[in-house]
Formats: C-alpha cells, sequence, structure tokens
C-alpha cells in the first residue's frame, strides 16, 4: 500500500499540484460494556482505508476509500485533484502552507501490556466484579462497568517526501453506578463520568484503574447522593476536582484556542472564538497562577502522538502564559497567515476524515500543595467533581456545568454532601478568578475520548492535565 | 457501490457459514460528498466510499458484535468468528428474545438521482451563487453542503431480508458580518432539487443584518417563538433522554411512570413515522424489523417510547421497529420524528406577544442536568429578538435558558402549520420536522456578550 500511495504522489506531483498527502489508517476498536452483570455491548469493530488531500491552485480537496486496489488509489488521487479544481472556483483567499522538513520515521506509543492480547475472559471477569461491587447497596439498579481498548495504524506520505508510520495503542475503562429511590434518580462514576479515563498506553493503564477496587465506594456515594441536600444556589468560592476541571479547560481553553476557528471555518456548526488574533499575547484570559500548555509530547496522555496528520512532529507550546494568552493550536494552513509555523496539531478520525485543528493535550500546569490544604484554606464554598452536564455558547464566554457530586466546605473542612450542583460563569472573568491550584501530587492527565468537530462529524482522543483548582466568586446554582 | 444483488447476496452466503446459533447482518454503504465554506471560500471538500459489515451473533443467549470494512466473504467470515468467539465468552443476556423473524417491510421512496448525481462542480455553483448574494449584502457565508447515497441491507438467520436504498441532502448557509453578527438558515430533504440554496442564503443574510446592533437584555422569563430549528433540536435531545424504551425501562425518560400522564399541553403531539415521505422515509430498522408509527406524545399525553427487540421483550410488546446498530445498543430511537403541525400562521404567534423574544435556534443544548423532569440548558444563536406588541423590534444578545421541557412544552399556547425539516445533528441519516411554537413564561437564565 506504501508504494502505491508513494506513486499516486509522484503522479500529482508530475501534474503540479501545490501539494498532496495520502494516509492510510487501520482502526481496531474494542467497546466492552456490562450493566448489571449482563452484557450491554461486546464488539470488536475493523475500518481500513485511506485519504487523499490535494492543494492545488490554493483550494483543497480530499476523497477516500475503503478499496485499496491499485485502480481504486489512482481514482481517488484523481477524484481529489477535481475536487480540489471545484474548490478553487470559490473564494479568493488561496491556501499556503508552512515551511516543514519531510520526516521520514516510525513511531510507537509506549506499552507494556498489548490489551488486544489480554484474554477476554480477564476483562469481563474484572467489569463482572465492578458491577458487582457497585451493587452491594441495594438501591443502585444500575451498575455499569465499562472498557475500551484501540489500535491505530497510521501510514503517511506527501509529495515533500514524508513517509511516516505510526501504531498508537489506547487504553481505559470507567464504572457507574445509578441509585433510584422515590422516583429520584442519581449516578456516581469512577475515575471519571462518560467511561472514565483513558490514555495512549497499553492495558497497564486499565489495570492501575482497579475498577472493582472503587466499586463499592462508587456505589455508596450514588445512594448517599439520593440523600444529599439540593446544592444551594449562590455565588460562592468554588473548588474543582481534577477530572471536571479537565472538562472546564477543554471546553472553555481547548476549543477556543483551535484557530481554524477562531479564522471562522466551524462559523456556521460548533462556533467560533472570543479569542481573535488581536488578542494574542496582550489579553488577559486568567489569573497570574493560570499557565496552560499544549503539549502531545506528555508520556500517556491521551492527546499524545508522534506527529500530526500533517506530519509535524509532536511538541509543547504556551497556550497562557502567567495568566496572559500566548498561543493558538495550529495547522500548517492557519499558523502561516499568524506569521507563525504549525504545533503539529492536525487530527483527523480515520481514514475517511480531512484533518482539523485539534486539541492535543491541553493541560493547566500544576501550582502547590493539596486539594487537603486548599480545602483548608477555604473559608466557606462549595467543591464540585465529575461531570454531568455541559454547555458553552459559540465563542466560548458563558458557560454552565452540571456536576455528579458536591461538598460543602465550612471553616476549611467538608461539612456535608450536597446533589445536582450546576455553576456558571464567562470564561475570562472564571478564569481570573482562580486563586490556587493544587501541586504535582494532585496532577493526572484525564483521557477524553469523544471530542466532536467539524462535518461530517469526528472524534478526537485528547488529554487534560489538572489538579484541583480553587475559583472565587462563581454563581452556582441557577438564578430563580 | 456494490449493487443490492452483490450485497445481498454476500449477507446471504455469509450467514451460511456463521458458526453461531443465531446470526444478523448489517450491510451499510455510503458514498457521500460534502462541501464546507466559510468567508465565502470553499475551506474543506470531500468525498468518501465506504462499506460496513455489521454481525450479531448469539450462541444461546449469549451475544457478540464485530465488524469490518472489507466486504469480502473471507473478511466477513473472520469477523463472524470473532463475534461467535466474543458471545462465547460474554455473560448471558436473560431477556434475549431470539433475532426477529422474516417480515417484509414496505418499500418507500427515498431516493433522488438529483442526489446521487451531485458533482463538486455544481456544489461549488451553489456556494457561489450563495457567496453573491451575501457579498451585495456586504456580508460573508459559511456553511455546508452535504449530498449522501446509502445502501442497507439486513439479513438474519431465520429468514429477514431487507433492503433500502437513500439518499439524503443537506445545505446550512450561515451569514456573518464583520461584527461577528450572524444569521442562519438550513434545509434537509431526499432530493437535493427540493433545496434552494439561494432562498437559504436570502434568509441567513436577511437574518443576518436584522440581528446587527443588539442590545442587552436582562435573563428572565418571557414568552418566545421558537422557530423550527430550535424546537428540532430539543426533540432531539427528547429522543436521546426520553423517547427511547431503555430510557424509559432504566428510569431515566420523563415518561418513566408517567406514561398516560398529561404532561405537555394539549396542542402538541410527537410522533415518529418511517413511512412519511415529509422527512426521510426509512423502512425497517437496524434489525430488520419494519418501522411502525408511533406516538409518543399525544395531546399532551405521554403515550409511550419507541423499541427495538430487546426492550419490547422486557415490556412483553412487540418491537416497533426502532432499533438502532448493534455495535451501539445505545437502545432504540426515532429516526424520522414529527411535531404535529397547528392551525396558526407564523403572523398569529407574533401578533400573540406583547413582550417576548424569538428564537432562530440554540447552540449547544444539554439535557442531562434531570433527564426525569427534562430539565435543559443551552444558548440561542444566529439571530434572538426582542419582541414588542406583536412585532419584532431589536435584536438581543444571546442569552442561556435553563427549563423543564415538560413545563415549556405545556406552556405551548400556538403552533404554525408551517413546518420545517432538520437533518438530525447527530449523524445518520434521518430527520426532524418540527413547527414554530409560541411558548409562555420560557425560563432564561444567563446572558453572553454578543
Amino acid at each position: 500500500m506504501k508504494e502505491l500511495l508513494k506513486e499516486a504522489m509522484d503522479a500529482l506531483r508530475k501534474k503540479g499540484v501545490d501539494y498532496a498527502d495520502a494516509r492510510r489508517v487501520r482502526t481496531t476498536t474494542e467497546l466492552l460494556v456490562m450493566k448489571n452483570g449482563e452484557m450491554e455491548t461486546g464488539s470488536v469493530t475493523e475500518s481500513e482505508g485511506f485519504g487523499i488531500r490535494v492543494l492545488d491552485g490554493g483550494a483543497w480537496g480530499f476523497s477516500s476509500s475503503s478499496d485499496m486496489t491499485p485502480g481504486s488509489v489512482a481514482e481517488v488521487a484523481e477524484q481529489a485533484l477535481s475536487i480540489a479544481k471545484a474548490s478553487a472556483r470559490v473564494g479568493d483567499a488561496p491556501v499556503v502552507l508552512d515551511g516543514q522538513e519531510p520526516v521520514v520515521d516510525v513511531y510507537r506509543n509506549d506499552v507494556k501490556e498489548d490489551p488486544f492480547e489480554v484474554p477476554l475472559s480477564e476483562k469481563l471477569n474484572t467489569l463482572a466484579r465492578s458491577c458487582e461491587g457497585m451493587s452491594k447497596a441495594p438501591e443502585v439498579r444500575f451498575a455499569t462497568a465499562s472498557m475500551m481498548s484501540f489500535r491505530n495504524d497510521k501510514l503517511f506520505v506527501s509529495t515533500e517526501g514524508s513517509e511516516i508510520e505510526q501504531t498508537i495503542i489506547e487504553t481505559g475503562g470507567g464504572i457507574a453506578a445509578t441509585a433510584m429511590e422515590g422516583g429520584e434518580r442519581q449516578t456516581r462514576s469512577y475515575p471519571a463520568s462518560f467511561r472514565g479515563d483513558y490514555a495512549t498506553s497499553g492495558f497497564e493503564f486499565t489495570r492501575s484503574l482497579d475498577l472493582p477496587g472503587h466499586a463499592e465506594k462508587t456505589g455508596r456515594e450514588a445512594v448517599e447522593l439520593l440523600k444529599a441536600d439540593e446544592c444551594p444556589a449562590r455565588t460562592t468560592t468554588l473548588i474543582i476536582g481534577g477530572t471536571q476541571l479537565a472538562l472546564q479547560v477543554h471546553e472553555s481553553c481547548g476549543h477556543p484556542i483551535e484557530l481554524d476557528r477562531v479564522f471562522g471555518t466551524e462559523a456556521s456548526y460548533a462556533g467560533t472564538s472570543f479569542l481573535g488574533v488581536d488578542k494574542l499575547g496582550g489579553f488577559r484570559y486568567g489569573s497570574d497562577i493560570v499557565n496552560i500548555v499544549a503539549d502531545s509530547t506528555a508520556p500517556g496522555g491521551l492527546g499524545s502522538f508522534g506527529y500530526d496528520d500533517e506530519g509535524v512532529p509532536a511538541q509543547c507550546t504556551d497556550v497562557v502564559r502567567e495568566g496572559m494568552f500566548a498561543g493558538y493550536l495550529m495547522s500548517r494552513e492557519t499558523a502561516p497567515r499568524i506569521g507563525l509555523r504549525s504545533n503539529g496539531a492536525m487530527r483527523a478520525d480515520g481514514w475517511n476524515r480531512i484533518p482539523l485543528v485539534r486539541m492535543t493535550n491541553i493541560n493547566l500546569l500544576p501550582g502547590t500543595g493539596t486539594l487537603e490544604d486548599i480545602i483548608a484554606d477555604t473559608d466557606d464554598g462549595i467543591f464540585v467533581d465529575s461531570n454531568k452536564s455541559w454547555s458553552i455558547d459559540q465563542q466560548r464566554l458563558n458557560f454552565q456545568f452540571g456536576c455528579e457530586i458536591a461538598w460543602e466546605i465550612k471553616k476549611g473542612k467538608i461539612t456535608r454532601m450536597l446533589k445536582n450542583p450546576v455553576y456558571t460563569g464567562i470564561t475570562p472573568e472564571f478564569w481570573g478568578s482562580c486563586d490556587a491550584i493544587a501541586g504535582p501530587s494532585e496532577y493526572h492527565i484525564w483521557g477524553i475520548p469523544s471530542c466532536g468537530k467539524g462535518e461530517p462529524g469526528q472524534t478526537a482522543h485528547v488529554g487534560h492535565g489538572t489538579a484541583p483548582a480553587r475559583f472565587r466568586n462563581v454563581e452556582v446554582g441557577v438564578k430563580k | 457501490m456494490i449493487s443490492k444483488d452483490e450485497l445481498q447476496a454476500l449477507l446471504r452466503e455469509s450467514l451460511k457459514r456463521s458458526p453461531a446459533d443465531e446470526t444478523e447482518l448489517v450491510g451499510y454503504c455510503n458514498s457521500t460528498s460534502l462541501t464546507r465554506f466559510a468567508k465565502s471560500s470553499i475551506h474543506q471538500n470531500v468525498h468518501e466510499d465506504n462499506s460496513n459489515v455489521f454481525a450479531r451473533v448469539a450462541v444461546g443467549k449469549r451475544i457478540g458484535v464485530a465488524s469490518t470494512n472489507r466486504l469480502t466473504p473471507e473478511a466477513i467470515a473472520a469477523t463472524l468468528e470473532k463475534a461467535t468467539a466474543f458471545a462465547k465468552q460474554s455473560p448471558e443476556v436473560a431477556d434475549f428474545p431470539g433475532l426477529p423473524a422474516a417480515d417484509p417491510a414496505p418499500e418507500v421512496e427515498a431516493y433522488s438521482n438529483a442526489t446521487a448525481s451531485m458533482t463538486p462542480d455544481l456544489r461549488a455553483d451553489a456556494v457561489s451563487r450563495a457567496a453573491a448574494i451575501a457579498k451585495t449584502a456586504g456580508v460573508t457565508v459559511s456553511g455546508a453542503y452535504r449530498a449522501g447515497r446509502l445502501s442497507m441491507a439486513v439479513a438474519n438467520t431465520r429468514g429477514t431480508e431487507q433492503h433500502y436504498e437513500a439518499t439524503d441532502a443537506y445545505l446550512s448557509v450561515f451569514a456573518m458580518d464583520d461584527d461577528g453578527i450572524s444569521g442562519s438558515a438550513a434545509d434537509y430533504a431526499v432530493d437535493i432539487g427540493n433545496i434552494d440554496p439561494e432562498a437559504l442564503a436570502r434568509t441567513a443574510v436577511d437574518k443576518c443584518k436584522a440581528a446587527a446592533d443588539p442590545i442587552a437584555v436582562d435573563a428572565g422569563n418571557y414568552d418566545v417563538i421558537l422557530e423550527p430549528r430550535a424546537t428540532g433540536e430539543i426533540m432531539e435531545w427528547l429522543n436521546f433522554t426520553a423517547f427511547g424504551a431503555k430510557a424509559v425501562q432504566e428510569g431515566m425518560s420523563f415518561m418513566a411512570d408517567r406514561i398516560g400522564d398529561k404532561v405537555m399541553g394539549d396542542l402538541i403531539t410527537i410522533y415518529d413515522d418511517g413511512a412519511d415521505p415529509e422527512g426521510v422515509p426509512i423502512p425497517f430498522d437496524f434489525e430488520g424489523v419494519p418501522k411502525r408509527k408511533v406516538v409518543m406524545v399525544e395531546n399532551g399525553v405521554a403515550r409511550g417510547p419507541v423499541y427495538d427487540t430487546l426492550t419490547a421483550a422486557k415490556d412483553g410488546v412487540e418491537s416497533t421497529g426502532h432499533g438502532g446498530l448493534s455495535v451501539f445498543r445505545g437502545g432504540p430511537g426515532c429516526s424520522n420524528m414529527f411535531i404535529a403541525a397547528g392551525e396558526s400562521e407564523f403572523d398569529d404567534l407574533l401578533a400573540a406577544v406583547d413582550h417576548g423574544l424569538l428564537v432562530t435556534r440554540f447552540h449547544y443544548i444539554n439535557g442531562l442536568l434531570d433527564t426525569k423532569k427534562a430539565l435543559f440548558t443551552g444558548m440561542t444563536r444566529d439571530g434572538t429578538f426582542l419582541i414588542e406588541n406583536g412585532k419584532v423590534t431589536n435584536a438581543v444578545k444571546n442569552l442561556r435558558f435553563n427549563d423543564s421541557m415538560l413545563r415549556a412544552y405545556s406552556n405551548v399556547e400556538a403552533v404554525t402549520k408551517k413546518r420545517g425539516v432538520a437533518g438530525r445533528n447527530w449523524g445518520g441519516i434521518g430527520s426532524i420536522t418540527a413547527p414554530s411554537v409560541l411558548i409562555r413564561d420560557f425560563r432564561f437564565t444567563g446572558t453572553t456578550e454578543f
């Protein structure tokens, strides 16, 4: 296949295209979901094909097929070229790519235990024990345990001479207990909501989660939530746990720093961004202690790789430095428009999708101390964690998050559990109110395998390093 | 794309080689082209040909699922082996009733040669015309223009053999001025010839111009007119959280323990009808069961959910033909959904509002706050307007709502005769056909800066 794709690149080069690249991708996904000890889903899906992207006359064309025969490769290349020519008919802003050195390399992420070699019986046993643990509390009506494993084999070639092979293996899982009583329903999950936590890693990561070991507590907390008091609506100090803070970073920082979005290419669908290019370097995004990086080199991060889908090496760049907005996620097309080079953030969801500017690992760097220290230092506030609902406007300013659980803090101590917490804010005001971030001992890169963007829809696997943090004067609850 | 006969023969022969007790194969072949444009330039223009075979097997009551996108007898045989190996090790699904027996579905008309033969040049022409309309008005347009073709077959070892061929097309046009003020319009149809790019561009541009210089209004309760897309977006979330039998059986849906209760206003009837050509007709589900018309809410009364075979077996009823793809097992859901038309003209709705808001569409709705109360949040976008004394007087900055959709749709006072058709945001063929509605006392709780 590599030779066929290289031949296609040669043919396109001879036709005088500005640029072309081709990707062959083979994806294997194993999804295991057990509910109350019964299989809800047990599946292995495989998808394989190739896509060719052509830049001609300053405009893009892309075509793809699962038919990997020589005739099909030539046909798809021709089709991509003819689509590019159609694109060139509309618009007056020809695409110019930044300069990148061609790369010939092979990359594999660090894997100690191939998840596809682990016996299915062992995985199912882990899920079954997790369900049993959660179900010890009789009010737990639904005990759900899940695991996912992914393998991506990618080949990238370009008219510039790049030839990159990558194999990326990802694993993870999670549990969720839903307790019901008197018409009320509460869910508690571990280690994060919506199927858990994921990493670029072998099965050793899934083992490290120890899902059965956390099952009983998770079930118990779901039941306690039924009896907990409603989280009151008020403006107060808010401490956010790592898993919820990961989604806060995702929605209010990760998406608005996508430079294609800033330039309006997602305007009609996902929206634009309040972080216009006039704000780069001179806009206060957060308080002095807020430092955020885009780091696709972070070991184990779900947004880590060797090269992005334009062949640009993984790297770590500043997004927010001491509170000031410092940089975007960029592609070879968008970066030159602000006088920069790509920082390697173009990622495609499989062979049949064109790469878009996507998050890698968008990490809020740790501060000092522990969560315990922050709570002890808080006179009056609310501590929330584990996402339940999310919503943010199309410029990424007004957000509202609901969480699974909260605890009231009085005079430096947790006093009671609260249910149905919701908080809202405006992004720069919110991050400007951040006055404490816990230190490296609390820092973890949370893996989110479900970031959506683009038309047709694409799902990206991204990471967010966070440690619990404190924010002042946050509106908690919903105004009556 | 592989022909209907070839696809069905491939599935038929593959079934014979399955080592499992029962086997279901779904062949899903699509050829899809999409042109995306922004600021009046085409920035993404893509084509995809793909074919998948999804295998679901049963060994006794143990289920396994696997899929491949290699359409060869060998690849499908290997996929069946994997699914069977999964099934053999999996715990039993106690309520599994066996695969559905053969029940031929009626023919539906859901194919358009014009959609199937859409070219990149024709899409570029349409974008060019939309861009010209925008330029005259001093704004730019963005959006997506998609044309797709689908061939889907379901076959199982109990004799089910179904096939469906369809096309669908979608065009969204979003107009934006230099200040980031926007207006939008969209349409979805089987036949791309029924989508008028210039008319959509004019609507989007007019909305954008009208939305200029928005004033800030306070959060609070307002009478509100939701245009069809805004209503459709709410219905899409209700489909996810409430209208499937799994959501009801697991106590997630607002219908759980409330079937037969009055949950919305008299004017609200919500149903799914796979045969109705006003949306996108779909004759059977991913289990090969013919789709029945299901009324979920009738004149405000909760009537019940849509079913697949597993949820139907749990409740001791027949599947309504709303099963999802086996690899996802999210439970049954609607695919061609409708809110019944009312008797009002749009101007009647306007005339009935002394002080309220007109909402073109919503952004980023989330319906997971409290699914039993159907408590939703979301933002307005692309044209939100103040209505005073029956007339639209000003654009307003966008607002956030937090409200129970049961409360809101209990307060519906008028529904238009005219409905709009929207594709589903979450992919896959299917549509939501909705009217504009006038809701009294809708609850907005926050504001934003634009």
